[in-house]
């Protein structure tokens, strides 16, 4: 989320959705200004679009993989300030473009959550669209 | 399409049930002709 925070200059006139499934949307605004980000964050309470583009649950091994360990520690020492979830930490999360007819471009389903697609594969991809 | 469909790349994308913290409605549809980059996140951490 940073990253594509960080590199908006790069990706175009893409306009950056997140979402997420709480049900507190109260929350949302909350971490939006922590992260600082001006794009949307948004609530998909019964995970309709998680379904949609086929994000599923991942076991316990592979939502805490060593890699997901990994993942949080450099967060943590990158000074972001982690709370213990509420919500389902099994949900795997996924990244999509969308194209400007509205079709989807690219998906990428992670395996486990320190798969996602880096910032260089997220701006290839937008740049599909030119 | 129903519920459990689950689309592929190439495939329009519906809209879904998506708000704001001040719960207002999010549409792709209202955003046809800019591309969007989507990111499913896990949980609020």
């Amino acid at each position: 989320m940073i990253a594509v925070r960080d590199h908006l200059d790069q990706l175009g006139d893409v306009l950056p959705i997140v979402v997420t499934f709480t049900d507190d949307v109260s929350r949302l605004g909350a971490y939006r200004n922590h992260l600082d980000i001006g794009f949307p964050v948004l609530a998909d309470v019964d995970r309709a679009l998680y379904r949609l583009l086929g994000a599923g649950r991942g076991s316990i091994r592979r939502v805490w993989s060593p890699g997901t360990i990994a993942m949080y520690a450099r967060l943590l020492r990158h000074g972001r300030r982690l709370r213990p979830p509420t919500e389902d930490t099994r949900q795997l999360g996924a990244d999509a473009v969308v194209d400007r007819d509205g079709r989807l471009h690219r998906l990428w389903l992670p395996a486990s959550p320190d798969a996602r697609p880096d910032i260089v594969e997220l701006i290839e991809a937008m740049a599909e669209l030119d | 399409m129903t519920p459990h469909d689950v689309i592929g790349e190439g495939d329009p994308l519906p809209d879904v049930a998506l708000v704001d913290q001040k719960g207002t409605q999010f549409r792709f549809s209202d955003h046809r002709g800019r591309p969007l980059l989507i990111v499913l996140h896990r949980h609020l951490a």
